[in-house]
Order: structure tokens, then sequence, then C-alpha cells
């Protein structure tokens, strides 16, 4: 089965009439070409984009047909001007590593193909490829080829997934973030901290050098602290993340975000959360000893108003409380 | 960075499948520094396979050798009952690398390939024989303090940052590799070059070459191990000289020693003249202070780092004294 | 008064802060935002000749790529813009990282990678980057911001000359960067002719100002956000080319834009400590007595901009000498403009206070006793004696709690297994500012109170201490009150550096809470439905959010009633003026020191200040524990290192420069001398205080290395190779 889906961003100047034209177009598509077999159009609801459609294509052949049919092309010819960007995936359960690569490259082709010329002249001709900013082929299954899957075997279905993605394309990435599931559309060089900031518009989490120097973007993923700069979000498939902003529950804080208060922990707050997050870790890996080893496993965090003292302070005192 | 592709790849196999027959590709683990290599223009790929579903991230221990898989994680080796007890050296190298945060993205493999921090290195609008050959190397005039002090030349005097390749140099571990080519195994020793007039050429790895293994032989000598490392602040910072050493001896007489220094040489530095100096001998002030200057002997400094040829004799005699408990 | 001044009140945005719920510039929501970056140049000296923009304009996402033809003709503004040119005005080239194409995309990765996907080329001049290089080319440069540079008490070569103890020494720090952990961030909104900047800035209300001037536009048509600032120590006080250049994008594109600069763009777009040479000259009499000081500073200018930011001020105030001369030169460089870092005076300090040290070895007096000797009593700014100095205190509470009386001045002779113990001290002190300074304060139908102040809160706990002085003069519960800080919306107050924040905006927010207060009470007793109707003003008190008719407390109302019935909101400003002036301390340092490897660590620092009344304990102590531990990276490792032939920053980023880390940190015991000044009575006796602290630690730690090990150290940082 191959899965083909699009995101669509329309321009900002189109009326709402406009937009419907244009998803009409794309359920036509889904009610009329033969080898779909199940389609979905509409609003997407996770904040990420705002209109999207899947389509459930039954093989390669009916893959081929989806992309060449007429009735695609119309779609093309109504929708594109309209759109600012598309995002545009395929996904397959088909075990074949070779499958993945052919969708791809029927994929290419069709993006050469010039869209049949629009019927007002003053609009400039559009390929998809004009529009289409984004691809991802994503071919689940393929890992299962492989020996070593066992030993790194993966908690989640989306983690197992093995996919490859062109350049320049994006791919959706599946993360759970302070205990609710999100996904995203990214190309794979965005790190999970601009993910997290830019995306996800959890903003807790700071950018202080973005290259791993002073820990401000320390979040932890799977329970572990890391530096969300140093990490593409592409390599976080299925991981669960907690930034500062997961930590307190409801009205009530974390002991040590009630131990940073007490302590005066913090001055101007920009590293505060890479501090906190990454004393969380601290105290669960048991690096609370001494003051001197909480200096050293706090190292990692720079803090440029150097609330030090205090932060060792509080780290020790939350250390108890979490400990009790 | 440049928009780049991904795959993650399913075996090793794959990997190294994968990346002969994409161009201008790469491997990623833990990405901590390949990411800021990317930044920094230092490195360009269009294409990352991302290694950490190859199953090959186990530290297992047996009769003899102790196997660190190419992805085991920074922080797992360090805290591996079997390394802290057999291999000290590993472990405290480990714990002085980086942050606890990168400890647990990094992997062994991606530590061992890391590149130099050498400023000019890593500033794309600087010369840079290593990263653009025949540009020029502007530390040998310029801000040289990081810098070798043994195995450069007029082409490149750039020290390799990693601790743990400066404790596997000493313990004469061995790299798995698998390539195109199929596997093959380099001892460490020849795993660094040195830059002579091809600085851009850091390993013996070939291309599409992938390390899938980290072996160190089971030695009684890699038991009576330490790291010491010596920086400009107390800690979370690269050496400015280190030194890897273990030592056994039988009553005061050295029976076997292993030494290899950080920050001093262009590649993880042991020099056997310095341990043979040793061997044999009595543990005194006298022959450690013998073996270093037989270390330095060679020894070329620059304006910046000329205390090293002082600093990096004074850390054996340190270093020794402790693990021979002469003081 | 419920007596909240003067307590360590927990931070009151302390839950925003730790939640991460505290929006800092970068972290505003802007619809429709694009993103920005910067394309620096890689000369140092010369000029643009072509910039080829197609590859970055062919990367999908990207909008446009602006160069010096595109860019809107500015005016150049003055202070607090403090380089003389706008980049991307014309073609020409003044250092090393200095803007000459403005990105535009959609995405931050876009961006980024279009930035490098410019391709420049450039006709290049040779720089000038090494001070050492152009030493004999010193000048004395004009007078900056009002101030002179050569500044003559008395007749300090004729004293010199005469004198029967001399010290002559030189002293040398390098170029520093200030590195705050949020980068500088501007992200620009036009609607119609009307400007809203989101702006790391340690003053909404210059940075307004500075914008409107370069745009030709009504500073009323310009608004600047900066709620919470993730640290600056300067790096943010004055305003910076970014955001002229976001500004001016935003314009061109027709679209908000967000810039952050990178890490290593921050080392050459918002100033640094300037390196310096100085030379100083003692003399003192047998006894200890200070007859002469000539300070003669080299720092490093730029070939356009002669600005001194690290004045001599404690040569010229801090001990009782009749001879002093100073002299504050400086040389041209191709580098960028330097500026103000947090406690700039600490520069000259650390000569001085090292000299001292060096004076009190040569005369066999011990350090304390010296600076006792030649302790100042009479403030230079009046010529009067001092109302509120409280110094020598200082001296013996930091001594006595150091236990300084232990020390064997003799260096070398203090040991601890195969360390060297070494014991230094040296005085702190700084000076501060006041800029005129207005703010709001309303009384709700809730009888809840809102103070608005376009100050900001920078870390130093402004939301904090300001909510407490307006507690207080209200007599209401501090949970009852609200600061609004960090928007050009508010009224004008200061600029949060050079110490001013405290003298200058205290003053004003007591003056509203009062006549806020005084209003409400008029309201009550002028209401029959009060049961306070018809008590004398005068006999009315506040306390805990209600008011009492004094000697019969069970006729009382709340703020709230009084405000319910009014029906109308109490809205009233304050302001008033305070002077400059300084504040001052000691600090006491123990190093341990293996020279075996030139291994140091400061071990135990004790402090004692005179910040005259002290308005929170807790945010006053983090003023200490962070001045000490800059002191520490400036004594010890921070530099920014500049390649001798290109000019560029080699070490532009956190893992080349140096700053402290956790396990740096010494234990530090705060000491306060806590009594109002009645200088600065308008700010409820309190001074500017947040940079003296650390301005003695530099020195003290040399004095300290020199007690330890007899090697005396002059050229920070004391780097491992030093203490071989």
């Amino acid at each position: 089965m191959i899965y083909h889906g699009s995101r669509l961003t329309f321009k900002a100047d189109t009326t709402p009439r406009q937009r419907m034209e244009a998803l009409d177009s794309l359920r036509e598509q889904g009610r009329t070409i033969p080898s779909v077999r199940s389609f979905a159009v509409g609003r997407d609801h996770s904040g990420e984009y705002e209109w999207g459609a899947i389509f459930v294509i039954e093989d390669l052949d009916g893959y081929r047909e989806f992309l060449t049919h007429p009735a695609r092309r119309r779609a093309d010819r109504i929708a594109l001007p309209l759109v600012e960007d598309i995002v545009s995936f395929d996904l397959t359960d088909d075990t074949d590593p070779e499958t993945g690569a052919k969708i791809a490259e029927l994929r290419r082709l069709l993006l050469e193909a010039p869209v049949e010329p629009d019927p007002l002249p003053d609009r400039p001709a559009h390929t998809r490829r004009t529009v289409l900013k984004a691809i991802a082929v994503t071919a689940a299954g393929t890992a299962a080829a492989g020996t070593g899957v066992a030993a790194a075997a993966p908690r989640t279905a989306a983690a197992a997934q093995a996919y490859a993605v062109a350049p320049g394309a994006s791919v959706e990435v599946a993360m759970t973030v302070n205990g609710q599931p999100r996904k995203i559309v990214l190309e794979p060089r965005v790190t999970l901290l601009d993910a997290l900031r830019e995306r996800l518009g959890l903003t807790g989490t700071k950018k202080g050098c973005d290259r791993g120097e002073c820990g401000a973007c320390t979040v932890l993923v799977d329970g572990e602290r890391v530096k969300s700069c140093l990490t593409l979000a592409v390599m976080r498939q299925g991981a669960e993340v907690t930034t500062v902003e997961g930590l307190a529950r409801g009205e009530e804080l974390h002991p040590v975000q009630e131990a940073f208060i007490r302590n005066d922990a913090f001055q101007c707050g920009a590293c505060t959360p890479g501090q906190i997050m990454s004393a969380v870790a601290c105290i669960n890996e048991g690096h609370t000893g001494s003051e001197a080893e909480i200096r050293e496993w706090m190292s990692g965090n720079l803090c440029r108003c150097a609330a030090y003292q205090n932060i060792v302070a509080a780290v020790a005192d939350a250390a108890k409380e979490v400990r009790r | 960075m440049r928009a780049f592709g991904y795959t993650v790849a399913g075996s090793p196999a794959e990997a190294v499948r994968i990346a002969a027959r994409t161009p201008d590709s790469t491997f990623v683990a833990g990405g901590t520094d390949l990411l800021n290599l990317m930044r920094d223009g230092a490195e360009a790929h269009d294409h990352l396979i991302d290694v950490n579903r190859l199953g090959i991230g186990e530290v297992a221990l047996d009769r003899r050798r102790l196997r660190l898989g190419a992805t085991a994680r920074m922080r797992r080796v360090a805290e591996h009952p079997a390394v802290r007890r057999e291999f000290p050296v590993l472990s405290e190298a480990l714990l002085a690398s980086a942050s606890p945060q990168v400890r647990n993205m990094a992997s062994i493999g991606g530590n061992l390939l890391q590149r130099t921090r050498c400023g000019y290195f890593r500033d794309s609008a600087s010369p840079c024989n290593k990263r653009v050959p025949g540009s020029g190397c502007p530390a040998i005039t310029g801000h040289n303090r990081g810098h070798a002090i043994l195995g450069g030349g007029d082409h490149c005097i750039a020290t390799h940052p990693s601790d743990l390749a400066v404790a596997l140099t000493a313990l004469d571990a061995t790299v798995g590799l698998l390539g195109p080519g199929g596997e093959r195994a380099v001892p460490i020793a020849d795993f660094y070059l040195l830059p002579g007039s091809t600085p851009e050429q850091e390993t013996a790895m070939r291309p599409g070459e992938l390390i899938t293994w980290v072996d160190v032989p089971r030695t009684s000598v890699a038991g009576h191990s330490r790291y010491l490392k010596l920086r400009d602040r107390a800690t979370f910072e690269f050496a400015v000289v280190s030194v890897a050493a273990a030592l056994r001896t039988r009553g005061r007489v050295v029976q076997d020693v292993r030494l290899a220094f950080g920050g001093v040489g262009t590649r993880p530095w042991r020099d056997l003249r310095v341990e043979a100096a040793l061997r044999g001998r009595p543990l005194t002030g006298q022959a450690i202070a013998e073996a270093g200057r037989l270390l330095v002997a060679d020894a070329k400094p620059y304006e910046g780092n000329r205390f090293k040829v002082e600093l990096v004799q004074r850390a054996l005699v340190s270093i020794l004294s402790d693990l021979g408990g002469l003081r | 008064m419920s007596g909240l001044v003067g307590q360590g009140v927990a931070r009151v945005d302390g839950r925003a802060k730790v939640t991460g719920a505290a929006r800092y510039a970068a972290d505003s929501e802007v619809p429709g935002v694009l993103h920005g970056f910067l394309v620096m140049s890689t000369i140092a000296r010369g000029e643009v000749v072509e910039i080829d923009t197609s590859q970055a304009l062919a990367h999908p996402g990207v909008v446009a790529v602006y160069t010096h033809r595109d860019m809107p003709r500015l005016v150049l503004p003055d202070f607090p813009y403090n380089r003389r040119f706008i980049p991307m005005q014309d073609a020409r080239v003044h250092h090393n990282g200095q803007p000459v194409a403005y990105v535009v995309a959609q995405t931050l990765e876009q961006a980024q990678e279009a930035a490098n996907l410019v391709k420049v080329r450039y006709r290049a001049e040779a720089p000038v980057a090494r001070m050492e290089d152009v030493l004999d080319e010193a000048f004395l440069p004009d007078m900056f911001r009002n101030r002179p540079n050569e500044i003559a008490r008395g007749d300090a070569a004729a004293a010199l000359e005469r004198a029967e103890v001399r010290i002559d020494r030189t002293y040398s720090s390098p170029m520093q960067h200030h590195n705050p952990i949020e980068p500088h961030t501007s992200t620009a909104v036009w609607d119609g002719d009307t400007l809203t900047l989101y702006e790391s800035t340690q003053g909404v209300v210059f940075t307004r100002n500075v914008v409107a001037h370069a745009f030709g536009m009504g500073r009323d048509k310009v608004r600047v956000i900066s709620p919470y600032l993730g640290g600056g120590f300067g790096a943010k006080g004055p305003t910076y080319p970014h955001t002229l250049l976001t500004a001016a994008a935003a314009r061109l594109a027709g679209r908000p834009v967000k810039l952050v600069l990178s890490r290593a763009q921050m080392y050459t777009s918002n100033g640094h400590r300037a390196e310096y040479r100085r030379r100083l000259q003692l003399g003192a009499t047998r006894q200890g007595v200070l007859t002469a000081i000539v300070d003669t500073s080299t720092a490093q200018l730029t070939r356009i901009d002669e600005g001194i930011y690290n004045g001599s001020d404690s040569t010229l105030h801090l001990y009782a000498c009749p001879n002093v001369h100073v002299r504050q030169m400086g040389v041209r460089l191709d580098l960028p403009t330097s500026s103000y870092m947090r406690s700039p005076e600490t520069t000259a300090h650390f000569g001085l206070e090292t000299a001292m040290d060096e004076l009190s070895y040569e005369l066999g007096i011990d350090p304390v006793e010296l600076r006792i000797l030649n302790h100042n009593t009479v403030n230079p700014r009046t010529g009067a004696a001092y109302a509120g100095k409280h110094l020598l205190e200082c001296y013996r509470a930091a001594a006595e709690a150091f236990g300084w009386a232990r020390r064997h001045p003799r260096p070398g002779t203090m040991r601890d297994g195969d360390e060297y113990v070494g014991w230094g001290m040296a005085t702190e002190t700084h000076t501060y500012g006041w800029i005129e300074s207005e703010v709001g304060l309303t009384i709700g139908l809730d009888g809840r109170a809102t103070l608005r102040a376009a100050t900001q809160e920078i870390g130093t706990g402004t939301y904090t201490v300001l909510s407490q002085v307006v507690a207080d003069e209200l007599g209401m519960p501090l949970d009852q009150v609200t600061t609004l800080l960090g928007d050009t919306t508010y009224p004008s107050a200061s600029l949060s550096a050079g110490s001013s924040t405290m003298p200058s905006v205290v003053g004003p927010v007591a003056q509203a809470a009062r006549s806020a207060r005084e209003a409400v009470i008029a309201l009550a007793v002028a209401d029959p439905r009060s049961p306070l109707h018809g008590v004398p003003a005068e006999q009315v008190v506040a306390e805990g959010g209600r008011l009492f008719a004094r000697g019969d407390l069970g006729r009382r109302e709340g703020y709230r009633d009084v405000m319910a019935r009014h029906g109308r909101a109490v809205e009233v400003l304050g302001r008033g003026p305070n002077t400059p002036g300084h504040s001052f301390g000691a600090v006491f340092v123990e190093v341990r020191i293996q020279p075996r490897l030139g291994r140091l660590r400061v071990s135990r620092v004790v402090t004692a200040h005179d910040p005259g009344r002290v308005l929170n304990r807790r945010t006053a102590r983090g003023q200490v524990i962070g001045g000490v531990t800059w002191g520490i990276g400036f004594a010890l490792m921070e530099h920014t290192l500049v390649d001798p032939d290109t000019a560029r920053v080699v070490n532009p980023n956190l893992s080349g420069y140096l700053v402290p880390v956790c396990a740096d940190a010494p234990p530090v015991e705060a000491l306060f001398v806590d009594r109002p000044d009645p200088e600065s009575e308008i700010a409820l006796g309190a001074r500017g205080f947040g940079e003296t602290p650390g301005t003695g630690v530099p020195a003290a730690i040399g004095n300290a290395i020199y007690h330890a090990i007899g090697r005396r150290l002059r050229d920070v940082p004391f780097t491992r190779d030093k203490l071989l």
C-alpha cells in the first residue's frame, strides 16, 4: 500500500472561496481516480499546517496512474496558483527497499512534467516544482532487512521506521513532547532545538550558542539530558522529549524549579531552563553526592550571570527532596 | 547548513552500501561534532546516513579484549563496570571529555573522528590547509596556544582533540572498519596520520568506510592506568596537555609502561622510545625526567605553545609519580 | 510600611523564569514573521566590489537578499549608537564581521544557508590588528561623552620625582567579550509608518530614540518591547547596527523580520572590552602615604571611533592623593568598536590595586593597612566629605571574616600538602550613574497596584525590587503589586547600565507610590461612605492593603473598597533627580597553586560591600557572587584572540573563549555594610551597586598569586603557563 499525502499552505491573499475550490479539486481526484482506494481531505488540527490530503493507493502501478491521471492535472491547475507551499510525502508499508526508490523516481518524473497551461494568459505557468518545496519518501519496513535491528530496537512503531529523505525534502517526525504526541514536518537539517522553538512554539528551551557550548538548550530525550542544538529532529523519530514547559504538574512546580526559586539560582533566566533540565538529570543520575560533584556535573551549563553558587545549593536542595 | 538528505540504515552492510552509491554522504551517530562542522563550513555533505540502528552499540568484554561498539555512547562506556575496573584510563578520559549532555549523545566512533578545534580550521573565511589544501596555515604565525609541538610541519600544526583517542593509543587499541572493500582492522597507531603535506587526510580510513568497533586488548597493565588532563578552566574544556598512562612495576622496577599524550601532537601522540627508556629500570624521578626529555627531543614549539615543552614533561612526572606511588 | 524593602524577597518573576513562561525577545510570536540572517565581511579593511546574490536567491524559501545598494539611507544616530558608521550604507568595510548583506527567508535554516551562498568580492587593504605594532602612534583622544581623557590634580610629575618610594610598572589586559547567554535579537514589525521592535536591549527608550533618529521618524512612531533580557553585561546597552538593519529589511520586505545573531557574529557586532596597556607610577612616603599617582593607559580604538569606555575613575577618587595625573590614550586598529562591558572600570582598577599591593611589599606595610592609610573621605564630585562612605568598615569586616590576621606576609610561606596557599585582597569600587526617569503607577478598581516603567529587567532583580518599593510605600502585600517593564509605551525610565537603574528609578517609584497612597487616602477621607470619612489625611496609615485611622484602628477599609466606590482608577506619575556616585567594598581571596603543573584554583572569597541601603539582600548577593565570578574569568581565562594578519577573531565561540563554569566558581561569603546613604536619599538611601563587586577580584587574585609563589603577574589572563 502506498500513502500519498500533501499539506498545503495557501497564499495569504487567497479567499475562502478559492480555497474551497482547490480542496474540492483534491476531493475530486479521490473520487474519480480508480486506483485510489480511500482518501481524506480536510483541515489539519496539529497547528503545523492548515490543509491536508491523503490518498491510499494499492500498488506502484496504481501510484503511476494516480500521478498521471487527468483529474490530478486538473487539481494542480486549480490549486497550484493558490498555494505558497506544498509539502508532500509518500509512505509505503512495502518491505522491498526498491519500492521507495521507485516511488521517488516516479515523483521526480512527474515534477518535471509541466502543468497544462493556465487558461488565464496573464498568470505565470506553474509546475509542481515551483511550489513543491519538499518531498519525502518513507519506505517503512526497510529496517527489517537489517541484522542489527534487534539490538537497537526502539520502543515505538514510529521509531522503528527506517526511511530515506531526499536533499531538500521534508519529512514528518513524530515525537512525544511533554507527554503530548506531536508531528512536525521538517527538513532533516532542522535541529531538535529549532523544531521545539520555531515549529512547536516551545520557546522555554533557549538558544544560547547553537553549538553545544553553553547548555541553554538542554532537554531530556528519553530521560537523558542532551543538547538539543546538537541533534537533528529527524534523528529523534519516536523519542520522548521533555522541556522546561513539561516539568510542572499543573500549578505545582517540580522540586527542582521550586529549589531554583528558593535558592535564587538564576538572574537573567536565559540559561535557567537548561540548568533546570540538566539538574533534573543530574539528580536522576545520582551525581549530587557532594558540592564538588554537583559543580563538575553541572558544568555543561554556563551561567553568565554566574549564579553558580546558588545553582549548586538548589541542586543539592532539590536532590534531597526528589530522593525523599 | 546546506539542505541534505537523510537515510536511516538498517545494518552496517546497508549503511556502507548506501554510502557507496550516494555521493557526498557521510555517517552520523551522535552528530555532536558533525553539526558544528557543517555549520562552520568546515564540512559539507549532501546526505547523512544515520548509523544508530545498526546494532553496533554494544560494549562487551571477552577473554582477550574489550570491544566497544562504534555507536556506544561515551557515557555508557565511561560507566561500564568492566571499563572502570580493567581500563580506568578509558573511563577517566571519557569523563574528562565534553559535558554530561554531550557524553549522553556522542558515540565512540564519532569521538575518534572529531576534527581539530583549531580556530582557523573552524573559520571558513580563514586559510587552512586541512580545510582547503594549499591555502596556508595561519596558526604557524598566528594564535597557536592550542597547537602541536610534535608531529607538525609547514602545512599544519593542529592537534587532535579526542581524549579517548589518547587513552586508546596508550592501550594499543584496534579500529574495526567496514567499507565497500569489506572488513578490516587498523591498529590505532596506524589509524591517525601525520599531516605531512596532506593535512586534509587525517586517518587511514578509505572513502565510504564506517567504524564498526574499537577493540582494546586485555592486559594487566591497563588495569593500573590513569588519565591526566590539564586545561585552562576547571572542566568542560579541551586539553592544553594530557597524558594517558598505564604502568606495571615489580618492586620499583618498571615491567610495562604505556604512554600517550594529548594536546601536544598533531595526532594522539605515542613515542615508543619514551616507554623503552623507562622499561626495565627503577621508576625514579631521574628516569622519568630522562624519558620526558626524550619525548620532547624533536619538539618544535611556536610562540604561543612554547610552555608545552615543559608542561608535558611535568605532566609525565606527575602521572607516573602517582601511578608508581612515588608520592 | 510593611518593611519589605531590605528583605531577601524571592524574585517575583521567578516562576515565569523557571517554567519557561517568560517571553524573551526571540520568543515573541509574530504572525507571518520571516527569518533574517546577516552576511558578514571576511576582510578587516577595504571595500565591497561586487555581491553576487543569485545563488542565495535561488535557494528555496529565500525572499530577498539586501545589500548596501538596496538599503534605505539612514541618518547616523548619536550615542548610544556608538559606531561612527552604519553598515550597508556604502561599500566601505571597517572591520571583519561587519554586515555586508541581509538575507530574508521563510525559515531560519533557509536564511542561514542562503547567507553562505552570497558571494562577496572585496578590494582589501592590509589591516592593523595588533596594539604592539602601533604603540608608538598612541594619541590622546578628544573628549568622549563630555569626559576629558587627561585629568591632572596637583603636580604629579614633581611629586613623583620627590617621592621617597616609587613604583613604576606596566600592566595589560586583553580584549574580552560579554557573551550573554541570550544572543542579540531583533524582530521588526511595521504597520504603516509605525514600527514595533521586539528587542534584546538594556534600554528600550534609548533603542527607540536611536531607531527613530536613524529612520527620521517621530519617537512616537517607534515602540520597543523587551520584558525580559537574557543577559546584557553592556553588550545590549548601546544600540547596534543589526537593529537598524532588521528594521530596514522588514520595511523592504513588507513583512515582519526576526534576526538572531549567531554566537560568532556576537564577537564583532556588539562591542567588547578593549585591550589595554597601562603604566602606573606611584609615589609614597616611607610611612606609606601616597604622594603621586601617574596613570597612563593605552586603549584599543578603531580608525574612526575614539570612545574610551574604561575610565581610570578609581585612580582619581579612591585614595587621598594630592598629585594625580591620568592620561587615557589610544591607538587605531582595524577592529570593531569597543564598548562598555560589565564593570568597565575593572580594567584600570586592576592596575591600581596591583600596584598598591606592590607598594605594600616595597614598604613592608600590610596591604589593608596601606589602603586604610590612604583612605579618601572627600567626595570629588561635591568637594565635601562623603556623607555615607563606609569603606573602612568593609575592610575590617571582610578581613575579620577571612581571617586575614593569620596571614604571614612573606610569599611562599603558606603550604598545604603540595599546594601553595596565597591570600590577597583589593578594594572594590565602581561609579554608578543617574538617568532621568519617570514611572507611572495605577491603583485599579480592584485595589491592586500596577507600576509601569520603561526600564528593564536584566537579571538584577528590577521587577522584584521595584515591586517591594511599591508594596512598602503603599502598605500593600507584594502579591497585589504588578510591575510592568521593558516597553516604550510606559513612562521613560533608566537604561539598565552603569549601575544606574536603582539610583535612577527607585526614587520615582517611591514618589509615585506615595502620591498614589495619598490620593487614595484623600478619596477615602472625603467620602461619607468611608469608615475613614473625616479623619485627617495625615492620620491615615496604610498596612496590609488597608487604610487605618491612626489611634483608632477600628476605622479602616481596604484599598479595594475605596477604589470600587470611587469607580475610577487612580493614576500618578513619579519622578525625581538623584546624582551619580560610587559604591565601595573590599574583597579577600585565597588561591591554591600547584606550580609544578601550573594549576590554580580560587578556593575562598570573602567580600564586604557598602552599597548604601541594601534593597534586597538576595538580589544584592546575586550581584556579588556574579561579579566575583566575572573577576575570576577576567583574571584567569577570558581572552578574545585576533589573528595578527587578517584581524579576524580566532575564537568566536564558547569553547575557544572560556568563561567560568560551575566548577570554577568558589564559595563566596558576601557581607554588607547596610546603611542608607543620605546623598541618595531619594532612592531610599540605596546607591547603584551592580558593577562594584568583582572590580577588585583580578588584582586580588594576582596579589594572592604573588603571596603564594612570589611571582608578580601583571598581564591577565593568568594562565597556567605563567604559573609554571
